[in-house]
């Protein structure tokens, strides 16, 4: 670049308006001598000036060109291109609002649920090497039955054998009182095998990582998570090594991880499992795990090898391993594998809130560029260079969605806010932990900008398109007022019947959604949950029998309490035990099923109904002949052809094999979610057979919270030494079971509404243009005698012909894109008529009023105004 | 609008080349240089506005040109353009191509 250029170029930037003002003085300048000559060949002055004025030619044009030659118009340009979008917009400003909501609903519900699932997901798995880490878990051998959690010894042996695989570690869930400051605290734990964190390849911030023979140690250590570090104990560095009391002894600080590690669970901390006899466990299947392949082996390899071992297993022990496999497969496809459906189904919703905002923009830039066309080629015959009207309309289309962006990222921010808002405290806690870990995915966000900005640019461009393929004056001849809008109006029709189809979609999926919720909240349990109140009981080391039978009888002088029972685990029927039929073993080996310890009491606390035999009696004492009960369930599927009372079951417990004694058939207690389905359950006596944990069931009248209370003290009043215990009221843990349905329905609903609002817009839009453009013709016909609601009907009927044919068009998407949905829904099915018939109706009437609006303007107008308007 | 004997519409580039041929001898401004083309050339070139004033800047872009205001022959303020050195040149280059190319023309107008 020359000196001299760049010195012009700086002054032409710097000092703007001198260096216009003498271009035109030049100008001036130029012109007045011109006239000077003419006057002096004998012209008058005025046509000395007109003269001068043709031959001259378009000023601005000139004016213009030299501009181009100072080449920093492209700076000045987009300025004032800039500016004249604003002028633009403020002249219209319904549109730009319209065009800018429609972008932020679509941008920020996009970009706000993909940055949540996102952290949820897919950022706690971001380990070293993530392509060679794979999940292993036990294959059953009954039909249906799916993938299982890992029986400790399985675990080992496979990972003794296993040549395909690095290493295989395991995690799973716990819960550690501690106590700090004379307060008793409950965290959550993970039980990790020692080799967890080498297997993942982290390595803590501080102090080490567990290493073989941590399981032993009789004060167990412990590896804290930053977030317990940073907020219990002040980011103390001289923490490791330090002891922590626990509930029932104290445990060692070894090391701290660093903020980005929360696996599995958003832990509070890490402690080791599998000593003490742990790893010998075969029956018991209840660990998850996670491997690293070696370097080069492939998860179908590894699959392979795997298969061979879980035979080899077989053949040992048949016992427990019979019928048993293994799967392996891709670590973050099995952590995902719960919930990915469902967010797939929710990010599908989304892209269709976003198509359907875009639609509307494309459908608004196109009605306006009718009009936006005159001025297109009233500017082009006054000179205007073409590029710098394209380029001018790529300004505006950038702005659109520029401002479009901004608008969806505080609809994203208030959205991530809203969504934790929406989740009840109660549940999905481990959502709310990760809650600081959201931000903004840029990834999306992008995405979404990127399709915002392509429907703006693409779409303010098309007049100008039309403008110079025609040519200048085709150009003039078409821009009419009332011609060339068909093509235009037929595009936002599609557009518009495209914006509907994706409606009526979105809309029988939250109908059914939440169809099958009111089905799960009204489903029925086996049980009366209201005034039902579950509860730990921690107990102490020794003597538990006694404590047991002391601590229920405290509780059942509590006034107000009706009754209360003792079970074994956090609720109703979650355990699993392998079992077989005496006199009918299963031909593949024992199977699977729930099973209960419960207290005599359990049946008249749930109010379960008894269907056979007897319940669980006084008599039914440790050193009697062991009995059980059955549910209905397991007496339908096993005893179909004959009466299990009196028959013999075998349950595997404790790597013994004992036969018990069926003396009674209880109703189904429901024992998962409503959307899970019952499954066959064995309650046994806890006199015979108590469980490690203790849990009670207690049915009070009144406020739960003052039950709760009672019943702690009465707890303490037996052993004042005891951890406080939890308690949740059984309707809480209803709640919780549908809090992930509830926040699908609730989203999906929201996102409906979204769509049915977009639509409605961008009906009315299409209808608002349609009757500006053909107000002549309506003028004509009102002239020629059509009444008024002839008018109206044209205009709602034509809208609703529109509408009905977008409908039309989803419901087949939606049948289509039904069996997607089956996963999430419960007792409903995805092609519902009702539910398909409800949302064609809503919208329809969403049409409707969408077209009033314009039909009634059409229908009021003056046809002799329309016609002077002309 | 060929058919008469209208004045010539200058061949694309060699305003630039007439430009800095008229302001060898002294500073003009933009009028001047118009009128001053067409009275030299007998009124066969005409120099249309829409490029003069574009040209202009382009070569003041060039740094072969450079405009200063004055005060015109009529006391009104005008912007006048003068040579600078490397506009010399590159009108004496710009000649010697200009002459060697109408003879190479010319040559073969006249033998081929």
């Amino acid at each position: 670049m020359k000196w001299a250029d760049l010195r012009l170029r700086l002054r032409a930037l710097v000092f703007r308006n001198r260096v216009e003002q003498e271009l035109q003085g030049e100008v001036d300048f130029h012109i007045e001598m011109m006239v000077r000559k003419n006057v002096a060949r004998g012209m008058s002055l005025d046509e000395a000036r007109r003269q001068a004025t043709i031959k001259f030619g378009s000023s601005p044009a000139i004016l213009e060109s030299c501009r181009d030659e100072r080449r920093v118009d492209l700076v000045h340009g987009l300025w004032n291109d800039i500016r004249y979008a604003f002028r633009q917009f403020r002249r219209a400003p319904a549109f730009v609002a319209i065009c800018i909501l429609s972008l932020a609903f679509g941008i920020g519900a996009n970009t706000a649920i993909f940055s949540i699932v996102n952290a949820a997901l897919l950022r706690p798995l971001a380990f070293p090497d993530p392509d060679r880490l794979v999940a292993v878990f036990s294959v059953n051998p009954a039909p249906g039955a799916g993938l299982w959690s890992v029986a400790p010894a399985d675990l080992r042996d496979w990972r003794l054998q296993s040549r395909a695989l690095e290493n295989l570690a395991a995690y799973s869930g716990g819960r550690l009182d501690i106590r700090l400051d004379d307060r008793t605290e409950q965290l959550t734990t993970a039980r990790v095998t020692s080799n967890f964190f080498e297997t993942l390849g982290v390595q803590p911030l501080l102090g080490r990582a567990f290493e073989s023979g941590d399981e032993s140690n009789q004060t167990p250590s412990i590896v804290l998570s930053y977030r317990m570090w940073q907020s219990r104990f002040g980011g103390d560095r001289s923490i490791i090594g330090k002891q922590i009391p626990t509930g029932s002894g104290s445990v060692m600080v070894v090391g701290v991880m660093p903020a980005q590690f929360t696996f599995p669970n958003f832990a509070d901390l890490w402690i080791p499992m599998g000593g003490f006899g742990e790893m010998t466990r075969r029956a018991t299947r209840y660990w998850q795990t996670v491997g690293r392949l070696r370097a080069g082996q492939s998860v179908e390899a590894a699959q392979a090898e795997m298969q061979s071992i879980a035979s080899r297993l077989e053949e040992l022990y048949p016992k427990d391993n019979r019928g048993w496999s293994a799967q392996v497969m891709p670590f973050e496809k099995a952590v995902v594998r719960d919930v990915s459906e469902a967010l797939w189904i929710l990010m599908g919703a989304v892209a269709f809130v976003i198509v359907i905002a875009c639609a509307n923009v494309a459908g608004l830039i196109l009605a306006r560029s009718v009009s936006r066309k005159r001025e297109i080629v009233t500017r082009l015959a006054l000179g205007a260079n073409r590029w710098r009207i394209v380029r001018q309309l790529f300004v505006e289309g950038l702005m659109i969605s520029l401002f479009g962006t901004l608008a969806g990222l505080l609809v994203a921010r208030w959205g991530i806010g809203a969504f934790f808002e929406v989740l009840p405290n109660t549940a999905l806690t481990s959502l709310n932990r990760f809650r600081e870990r959201v931000s903004l995915d840029s990834t999306v966000l992008l995405f979404t900008v990127a399709t915002s900005m392509l429907t703006a640019v693409v779409f303010t461009l098309t007049p100008a398109w039309d403008s110079l393929k025609l040519g200048l004056r085709e150009a003039i001849r078409t821009a009419g007022p009332r011609t060339s809008t068909r093509r235009e109006h037929r595009l936002y029709r599609l557009l518009v019947m495209g914006q509907f189809a994706c409606a009526i979609v979105l809309l029988t999926g939250a109908g059914l959604l939440v169809q099958s919720f009111v089905r799960m909240l009204n489903v029925d349990y086996g049980y009366d949950p209201h005034g039902l109140t579950i509860m730990s009981l921690p107990q102490p080391a020794q003597k538990r029998e006694a404590f047991v039978d002391q601590a229920l009888e405290r509780i059942h002088a509590i006034p107000g309490v009706e009754n209360a029972a003792v079970m074994s685990y956090d609720f109703f029927g979650q355990l699993n035990f392998p079992f077989s039929i005496e006199d009918k073993p299963f031909s593949n080996g024992d199977v699977m099923v729930r099973y209960s310890s419960v207290t005599p009491e359990y049946f008249e606390v749930l109010k379960s109904r008894l269907i056979a035999g007897r319940r669980f009696e006084s008599r039914d004492s440790a050193n009697a002949p062991g009995v059980v009960i059955i549910n209905q369930k397991l007496a339908r599927q096993y005893f179909s052809d004959r009466d299990p009372i009196g028959r013999r079951i075998i349950l595997s417990y404790n790597n013994q094999r004992i036969p018990r004694e069926i003396i009674g058939v209880t109703s189904d207690v429901r024992q998962d979610a409503p959307g899970e389905p019952i499954k066959p359950e064995i309650l046994v006596p806890w006199a015979q057979l108590p469980w490690m944990d203790a849990t009670l069931a207690i049915r009070a009248e009144g406020d739960q919270l003052r039950t709760q209370r009672l019943v702690q003290e009465a707890i303490w009043s037996v052993e004042r030494s005891l951890p406080p215990a939890r308690a949740r009221t059984v309707e809480e843990i209803h709640s919780s079971q549908v809090a992930t349905p509830r926040l699908y329905t609730i989203l999906i609903g929201l996102f409906s509404a979204m769509a049915m609002v977009l639509a409605a817009v961008g009906i009315y839009g299409l209808f608002a243009s349609i009757v500006t453009r053909r107000s002549n013709e309506m003028a004509i016909r009102v002239t020629m005698g059509a009444r008024r609601p002839n008018i109206l009907w044209m205009v709602i009927g034509e809208g609703i012909r529109l509408s009905a044919a977008g409908i039309l068009l989803g419901l087949l998407g939606a049948v289509a894109l039904s069996r997607l949905m089956r996963s999430l829904l419960y007792e409903v099915s995805p092609t519902d008529p009702w539910t398909l018939g409800s949302g064609t109706v809503l919208l329809l009437i969403v049409a409707l009023v969408a077209c009033y609006i314009p039909a009634r303007r059409a229908a009021k107008m003056d046809p002799m105004v329309a016609l002077r308007h002309e | 609008m060929a058919k008469r004997t209208q004045p010539l519409d200058l061949l694309q580039g060699t305003l630039d080349l007439l430009i800095l041929r008229t302001l060898q001898k002294e500073p003009q401004h933009g009028w001047a240089i118009a009128e001053r083309i067409e009275e030299i050339s007998e009124h066969v070139l005409e120099v249309n506005q829409g490029s003069l004033y574009p040209a202009l800047h382009r070569l003041e872009h060039e740094g072969w040109i450079k405009a200063e205001w004055g005060v015109s022959e009529l006391g009104r303020r005008a912007r006048f353009y003068q040579l600078t050195a490397s506009g010399r040149k590159q009108l004496e280059l710009e000649s010697q191509q200009w002459d060697r190319m109408t003879a190479a023309i010319g040559r073969v107008l006249r033998m081929a």
